[in-house]
């Protein structure tokens, strides 16, 4: 590597270029995003356990709420299991999403000063919040066979829902990371966005309770089709809507493209803004 | 040959916005702006401007080079290393690099405080584009130069600067890129960490032969380490060639050096109705080489003065600061009496005495040797320059002055201490 000529001009890299040069750059990726996480949990008393305190304090408060007074319909599954399987996926999307979001300006000291792929910044972002989710099935998993659900092949879609949540995650944060550089508006939008959205998801409810004409606009949202995917993946109950998923996962495919997009159009210009 | 590094037709310009805009705007306004805009087919806001702050810079660098860029602040210096290290992208033109390339546009760049010395030995050669069997085969290396064996499993936020900056900088002189950047990375750290930051650059470009451009205020450094140099000026290369030459060239033309204040109107002149000032000029003491002002340069400095009061007794007064506000000096000429009219007092201060620095001038017209007439902080300011120095020392002489001292060195006895100790 290396020892060919680097050309600087004024034009956009091709996207060949860029993805050959995120490949080389990939030590970088892993380093980032082992700093992030390792930085986050520094000087803090119980580590890592953070991590697993929230998704499960929101989940006993959900059980509490939809669950014991709202008596929300669950298709039969324990109430706990079925907001955690959900929590678990959302809150990978949501971290990675807002860590993403952020991430070019809190390393606005790095764009300044030294050249790499500037992709690597979100991707490791989102990169950080994988770490999180992994340790978050340590609760998952144990919890499911409490509740006395055997998933059994079913636990091979855990992946694929994972790989799409972070695409998603990867690309809307991307175009916000990309726009937060220019208007520091989007930074302020990013929980407001995540709160909305998270309504918007069959977290704390079922997606039955959506009537089924509207179902397929639902799908839109590619977080329903995931949630639906990992409740089953760790679950093992139900079926999967393989329309509706399809719906999602196009969605998210294509939030994706139109992010990294963003993020091109505008990475040129991010040292002259930032 | 083929050149390692070739630019041709760079250009950076930025938008900026104009002055004739309101000093605020509504909402409204903006979006009837930006709707009559898209009537007339455009999509930019008109109301911003160019400014172009590089333009036109083509230049060749050989492999094995050692070159200096010159310039005063806002010429373009940086803009130029941050599009040659591919931290900001060109408006217009192009640059090739034949090699890999490492920039040093501050030290420690990439470090966090919350990590140890380790990770951050690990995550800072990372950035700067090394990859992890490299960091791994010269991290003892690092870790030697930094001298912070004991401390490498701290957060890097408990260390002293001093240890940060060893540490960064360790890191980024164990790169083992064909082109090195380097931006004013000498302004930081004391004096021993400038000693062997510059012994570094010196090694890195003579003996192991790699290209490297430098950026820097420090003449005396840039001289002795590069043999070309590029003087930009207001985004643009005015010249090109050996760095004594640019060197000169630039101190000649952004000096504040051989300075003349002229007042030719006395109602606008320092003073009041005792008498104003007419000139200051502060030249060096041969007028045949009306050059630069250097540490050994003796230098006049020549104040021209309408009096009005007739028949007083009257001294000049003249008080020099350096750059950090230290009083060096109150030197006052011998009362007399002066008739009304203009007067010149000059006052000789010889060569080997002031280091080099920026210098600025109180003056006081003083009646009766007691009395201020007149009392004008920052009448004028002027530099002395350091001259070219051989040896492995380019950072400030220390000292408010800098004297020529005498010294002898005697030979005392032939059989010393060290005899009876072996």
């Amino acid at each position: 590597m290396g020892h060919k000529a680097i050309i600087i001009r004024p034009q956009r890299q091709r996207l060949q270029e860029s993805i050959q040069e995120l490949w080389e750059y990939r030590d970088l990726l892993w380093l980032l995003t082992v700093r992030q996480v390792s930085v986050r949990y520094k000087q803090t008393v119980i580590g890592v356990a953070w991590v697993l305190l929230q998704p499960l304090v929101a989940m006993a408060i959900f059980t509490v709420i939809f669950g014991y007074f709202a008596k929300l319909s669950t298709n039969g599954l324990p109430y706990p299991v079925f907001a955690y399987s959900a929590l678990v996926m959302w809150n990978l999307f949501s971290e990675g999403l807002s860590r993403a979001g952020t991430s070019l300006i809190a390393d606005e000291k790095l764009i300044t000063k030294v050249y790499f792929p500037r992709l690597i910044i979100p991707l490791s972002a989102v990169g950080s919040a994988w770490i999180d989710f992994a340790v978050s099935l340590f609760v998952l998993l144990p919890l499911t066979f409490w509740y006395g659900l055997r998933p059994g092949l079913s636990l091979l879609l855990l992946p694929v829902a994972m790989v799409f949540t972070m695409v998603l995650a990867a690309g809307v944060g991307m175009m916000l990371a990309a726009l937060n550089v220019r208007y520091r508006d989007f930074q302020y939008t990013i929980p407001f966005v995540l709160q909305v959205w998270l309504y918007a998801s069959p977290v704390v409810y079922s997606s039955q309770i959506v009537p089924e004409h509207w179902r397929s606009l639902y799908y839109l949202n590619p977080m329903v089709g995931l949630i639906e995917l990992s409740r089953y993946a760790v679950t093992g109950v139900g079926t999967v809507d393989f329309h509706g998923l399809g719906i999602s996962a196009g969605a998210a495919i294509a939030l994706f493209a139109l992010g990294s997009t963003v993020f091109r159009w505008v990475e040129r210009s991010f040292a002259d803004f930032i | 040959m083929e050149p390692i590094i070739s630019v041709r037709r760079l250009g950076k310009s930025y938008r900026i916005r104009s002055s004739e805009r309101k000093p605020y705007r509504t909402l409204r306004d903006d979006l009837a702006d930006l709707g009559k805009n898209l009537l007339q087919g455009k999509w930019v806001q008109n109301n911003s401007e160019e400014f172009w702050a590089l333009k036109d810079i083509n230049f060749d660098i050989y492999p094995g080079e050692v070159v200096g860029i010159v310039g005063c602040n806002g010429a373009g210096k940086s803009t130029l290393l941050k599009i040659l290290s591919r931290v900001i992208r060109p408006t217009t033109g192009e640059a090739v690099l034949n090699g890999r390339v490492a920039s040093l546009l501050e030290v420690g760049t990439g470090f966090h405080p919350e990590l140890t010395g380790r990770e951050n030995i690990f995550m800072s050669g990372a950035i700067l584009g090394m990859k992890r069997t490299e960091i791994l085969k010269k991290f003892d290396e690092i870790v030697d130069f930094a001298e912070i064996e004991s401390f490498l499993d701290t957060p890097v936020k408990r260390y002293s600067s001093g240890m940060y900056v060893r540490l960064a900088f360790a890191v980024a002189a164990h790169l083992e890129p064909e082109i090195l950047l380097v931006d004013e990375v000498l302004a930081v750290g004391d004096a021993a960490f400038q000693k062997k930051c510059l012994g570094r650059m010196e090694n890195v470009a003579t003996k192991e032969g790699r290209t490297v451009l430098f950026v820097s205020h420090n003449m005396t450094a840039l001289q002795s380490l590069c043999k070309r140099a590029i003087l930009l000026e207001r985004g643009s290369i005015v010249k090109e060639g050996p760095s004594n030459d640019v060197v000169t060239c630039y101190l000649k033309t952004n000096s504040i050096c051989s300075q003349e204040k002229l007042w030719e109107d006395t109602q606008d002149a320092p003073g009041n109705d005792y008498g104003r000032l007419r000139r200051i000029c502060i030249l060096p003491e041969q007028e045949v080489d009306f050059e630069n002002i250097s540490v050994l340069t003796p230098i006049k400095i020549e104040i021209e003065y309408w009096n009005f009061l007739p028949n007083v007794y009257l001294n000049f007064s003249l008080v020099l600061y350096n750059k950090e506000d230290i009083c060096i000096f109150n030197s006052f000429s011998e009362p007399e009496v002066c008739a009304g009219g203009l007067l010149r007092g000059t006052c000789y201060i010889p060569g080997n005495l002031l280091n080099n620095d920026i210098y600025r001038i109180r003056l006081l017209i003083v009646k009766d040797s007691s009395i201020p007439l007149i009392d004008q902080q920052d009448i004028a300011a002027f530099e002395v320059h350091d001259i070219t120095r051989k040896g492995k020392w380019y950072g400030k002489w220390i000292g408010a002055v800098r004297p020529r001292l005498k010294w002898k060195t005697e030979f005392i006895d032939a059989k010393n201490e060290a005899d009876k100790l072996t």
